[in-house]
C-alpha cells in the first residue's frame, strides 16, 4: 500500500526526490532515468506519431501529494507547465485526507458512436426498423471487434435521435463499453460496420460515422468535505473561507464568463493527469465543457456548499480515458508515470481525474476567496477584531492596520498591539 | 448507466493461416492467427421459444429452434449443444442473433467463429463466466458436427484471439506468437472449387507420385513458417511481405492456387502490397496481402475485377 504523504518532498532537491519515490514505489533506475531524461521520447518514435516531425517536447512533471480517495493513497503524476497548480492539489489533498479523503465513482467505459443519415423518407418507420434490428446491429458492431468482448466490453445498445428544423437528419447511438480503453478506434471503425445495415433499414444515406466526445455515459464523480477549522488561516475564520468559496462557486454557477474561468481551473488538474498517463486531454476537455453546458447554459463542473460545519464539494464530468493502446504504450514517461500512479482500470483513473479536478478547484477558489476577503473586508475584519480586544475609539484603526500587516487577525494581537500603543504614547 | 438485464453478448474472430496451409498435413509448422473482424451474437430475451438468427444467411436469412431442422447446414444441432453447454434449456424464452461480415467456405474460420460468438453470447445471457478449456471444448465440439474432424486450429484461434505456431499431429501444439506490431491485411475470396478434404486428396495423390518433389517443398514451406514467425515476433513488416511471396510461389509449386488465386495476388502486388499469398486450401477461396499502404486501393482494385475483398488487421 502506497503511502502519499511526504513530509518535506517539496524542499528535497530532484535527486533526492527520486530516492525519496524509488524504494516507496518500486521504481528502477531506468524508471529514474527517463523522467531525468526530457526526451526521452525518441525522435524515431515521435516521427511515427506526427507529420513532418522535427523533434520532440518537454514538460515539467510534478508529483501531487497526500491524495487518498476511497480509502486509498495515491501519488498522482502530473504533467504541467503552469506554477502552483501541483502544490494546490497536494495542499488541498492533504486538507481532504485529514477529512476522511475523497469518495469518487465512475460509469463503465461507454462511449457513443454517432451515425449520421440523411434523407430518411420515413423517421417514424426508420425509428422502428433500426428498433426492430437493434441485436443484429449490435451483433455485427461487435463483430468488427471481438477482442472488445472477450475483455468483457462490446456494442450493448443503440438510441435513436431526431433532428427537423434547421436541418432534418436521424442520428443513431451506438453505446459500445470500451472497458480500459479510450476506445476511439474501435467505437469509429464499429460505426463504419454498422453504416451499410444502417442505410438498409432507413432507405437513408449515412453521412458521419464518428465518436461523440461527449461521452456523458462514461461520467467520473468525487466528491469531499473539510470541516471549516481546517480552513482557517492568513487571518480568516474558516467560516469565512467556506463562506468565500461558497459564493464563488455561486458566481460560477450562475454566470458562463465566471464558469469558464472556473472551469478551467478544474481542467489544470485533470488535463495534467490526462497528459502524464497519455491520454487524449483535448477529448477530455472537450467531453467537459460540453457537458457543463448540457443544460442549455454553460455552467461549473462542481459544487461546493455548507453543511452544518464542513464544506462540501463534488464534481461530476465525462471522462473518456484509457489505461490500454492509443499513445499509452507509446510514450516512455508516460510507462513510468503510470507506475507511479498504480492504476489497474480506467474506471479507477476516471475516479483520480476528477478528485483531482475537485482538488484543483477547491485550491482556486480557496485562493480566489481569501484574496478576495483581503481586498473587501480585511480592514473591517480587523476593526472587529480591535473591537472585540475593547481597543479604545481613538486607536482603532491604528490597530487594525498593524495586525493586518502581521497577518494575525485576532483580538489578542490587537490587545497586544494596543498596549503598545498605549505605552509609546 | 443502466445495462440490461437479459441480454447476452458475444464475439469471435475469424481466423487466417499466415503460413504453412497444406504443408502442415505433412508435419510442418503453420501460423494462424486471429483477424480483427469476425461474427458478433446478441441474446435478448423475448416472449418466444429459443430461435438461432442469422439474417444475414444465404436466401434471406435463417432461423431455426434448437435441433429442428435437417435443412439448416447444422445450425439447429450447433444451437442444441450450445444451449446445453450453458445450461439454457429449450422452455426458456430468448432468441439469438447472429451477424458479421466474415465470408462462409473460403477458410477464415466463420464455423469456429460462429461456435465461439454463439457460445459467448449465451453464456453471457446465463451471466456465467465459461472458461477457457470449457469454451474450446464446446466448440470443438461444434466444429466436429460440422467438419467431421477438425485439425482444431480454427476454433482454438476463434476462442484464444491469439496468433498462432502450430504443429498438427496426434497431440497438436500450440505456441502463442506476440506480435510486435499490428499486421494490416486485405483479405480477398471468390467462391471455391469444392472442399479442404478434396484439395487436400488431390495433393496428396500429386505426393505419392512423386515424393521428393512435394517434400521438398513442404519442408520449404516449413522453414517458411519459421522464417515468419520470427519476422512477427521482430514486426518486420519488409521480411514478412516477401515470406508472403516465397509461401505463395510454394503454394504454386504445390498446384492448389488457382488463376483466380493468382489474379487477386498479382492486383494487390499491383497495389503495393508488400506481399500476397493464398491463405487456406486454395483451388479459389482467399488470399490475403500485406497492405501498410493505402489497402482502400487495393481493396478496390480487387473488388473492380469482380472479387470480393475487406482490409482488416491481425493483432
Amino acid at each position: 500500500m502506497i503511502d502519499s504523504r511526504i513530509p518535506g518532498f517539496y524542499r528535497l532537491p530532484i535527486d533526492a526526490r527520486h530516492a525519496e519515490i524509488k524504494d516507496r514505489l518500486g521504481l528502477t533506475d531506468g524508471d529514474l532515468d527517463i523522467l531525468s531524461n526530457g526526451s526521452s521520447l525518441d525522435p524515431v518514435r515521435a516521427d511515427k506519431m506526427v507529420e513532418n516531425c522535427v523533434g520532440v517536447f518537454a514538460l515539467p512533471v510534478g508529483l501531487g501529494l497526500n491524495f487518498q480517495m476511497n480509502g486509498r493513497d495515491y501519488i498522482v503524476p502530473m504533467v504541467v507547465e503552469e506554477p502552483s497548480v501541483v502544490a494546490a492539489v497536494s495542499n488541498m489533498a492533504k486538507l481532504v485526507r485529514q477529512n476522511g479523503g475523497f469518495d469518487a465513482d465512475a460509469d463503465a467505459g461507454i462511449m457513443i458512436a454517432q451515425v449520421q443519415v440523411v434523407n430518411v423518407p420515413d423517421h417514424a418507420h426508420a425509428a422502428e426498423a433500426l428498433l426492430a434490428a437493434e441485436a443484429q446491429i449490435l451483433a455485427l458492431a461487435n463483430s468488427k471487434n471481438p477482442n472488445m468482448i472477450a475483455r468483457g466490453g462490446g456494442a450493448h445498445g443503440i438510441e435513436i435521435r431526431h433532428f427537423d428544423a434547421p436541418y432534418r437528419m436521424l442520428v443513431l447511438h451506438l453505446l459500445v463499453d470500451c472497458v480500459d480503453a479510450m476506445g476511439a478506434n474501435a467505437v469509429n471503425s464499429m460505426a463504419e460496420g454498422i453504416a451499410p445495415l444502417v442505410e438498409e433499414l432507413t432507405g437513408g444515406q449515412v453521412y458521419l460515422r464518428i465518436l461523440s466526445n461527449l461521452a456523458d455515459r462514461r461520467c467520473a464523480r468525487a466528491s469531499c468535505r473539510v470541516h471549516e477549522s481546517a480552513l482557517a488561516g492568513k487571518g480568516f475564520s474558516g467560516a469565512e473561507v467556506v463562506e468565500g468559496i461558497v459564493q464563488a462557486y455561486k458566481f460560477a454557477a450562475i454566470d458562463p464568463y465566471r464558469a469558464a474561468t472556473h472551469n478551467k481551473g478544474v481542467m489544470n488538474g485533470v488535463d495534467a493527469v490526462a497528459v502524464a498517463t497519455g491520454n487524449d486531454w483535448r477529448s477530455v476537455e472537450a467531453g467537459a465543457h460540453a457537458y457543463a453546458a448540457r443544460g442549455g447554459r454553460y455552467t461549473s463542473l462542481t459544487k461546493w456548499w455548507r453543511d452544518e460545519d464542513y464544506l462540501r464539494g463534488e464534481i461530476e464530468l465525462p471522462m473518456a480515458i484509457g489505461t490500454v493502446g492509443g499513445s499509452t504504450r507509446v510514450h516512455p514517461t508516460v510507462g513510468v508515470l503510470r507506475k507511479i500512479l498504480a492504476v489497474d482500470s480506467a474506471r479507477e483513473l476516471a475516479m483520480v481525474m476528477a478528485a483531482v479536478g475537485l482538488a484543483q478547484n477547491m485550491g482556486a477558489l480557496k485562493a480566489l476567496a481569501t484574496e478576495g476577503i483581503q481586498r473587501g473586508h480585511m480592514s473591517l475584519h480587523a476593526r472587529q477584531a480591535a473591537l472585540a480586544a475593547g481597543v479604545s475609539e481613538k486607536l482603532i484603526d491604528q490597530v487594525a492596520a498593524r495586525i493586518i500587516a502581521r497577518g494575525e487577525i485576532k483580538p489578542a494581537a490587537a490587545a497586544a498591539i494596543a498596549a503598545e500603543l498605549e505605552d509609546e504614547s | 448507466m443502466e445495462i440490461r438485464r437479459h441480454v447476452g453478448r458475444g464475439a469471435a474472430p475469424g481466423k487466417v493461416i499466415l503460413f504453412g496451409e497444406h504443408s502442415v498435413v505433412y508435419g510442418q509448422p503453420a501460423i494462424a492467427a486471429a483477424l480483427g473482424h469476425g461474427l458478433g451474437a446478441t441474446v435478448i430475451e423475448t416472449g418466444n421459444e429459443p430461435r438461432l438468427q442469422i439474417p444475414r444467411w444465404t436466401g434471406g436469412g435463417l432461423s431455426v429452434a434448437p435441433n429442428s431442422q435437417a435443412d439448416a447446414g447444422g445450425m439447429d444441432r450447433a444451437f442444441a449443444i450450445a444451449m446445453r453447454a450453458v445450461d439454457l434449456s429449450a422452455d426458456q424464452r430468448f432468441s439469438v442473433t447472429i451477424d458479421g461480415e466474415l465470408p462462409l467456405g473460403v477458410g477464415l474460420g466463420s464455423s469456429a467463429a460462429f461456435a465461439v460468438s454463439l457460445l459467448r453470447g449465451l453464456a453471457d445471457f446465463q451471466r456465467r463466466q465459461l472458461s477457457e478449456s470449457d469454451l474450446l471444448a464446446h466448440a470443438q465440439e461444434i466444429e466436429t458436427l460440422f467438419h467431421g474432424n477438425p485439425s482444431g486450429l480454427d476454433h482454438t484461434v476463434a476462442a484464444t484471439g491469439r496468433c498462432l505456431y502450430f504443429v498438427a499431429g496426434e497431440r497438436p501444439t500450440f505456441e502463442t506468437i506476440d506480435l510486435k506490431t499490428t499486421i494490416p491485411l486485405v483479405v480477398a475470396w471468390t467462391p471455391r472449387r469444392g472442399t479442404t478434404a478434396e484439395a487436400v486428396r488431390s495433393l496428396r495423390t500429386r505426393w505419392t507420385q512423386s515424393p521428393s518433389k512435394y517434400d521438398r517443398l513442404f519442408t520449404a514451406m516449413g522453414d517458411i513458417s519459421l522464417a515468419g514467425r520470427k519476422a512477427l515476433e521482430a514486426g518486420d513488416l519488409a521480411q514478412l511481405g516477401h515470406l508472403f511471396q516465397e509461401n505463395h510461389k510454394c503454394l504454386q509449386a504445390c498446384g492448389v492456387s488457382d488463376p483466380s488465386n493468382d489474379q487477386m495476388v498479382d492486383i494487390a502486388l499491383a497495389e503495393g502490397a508488400l506481399g500476397a499469398k493464398l491463405t487456406g486450401a486454395g483451388q479459389g477461396g482467399a488470399v490475403i496481402a500485406l497492405c501498410p499502404k493505402e489497402p482502400r486501393r487495393v481493396v478496390e482494385a480487387i473488388a473492380k475485377a469482380g472479387f470480393s475483398a475487406l482490409f482488416t488487421h491481425v493483432n
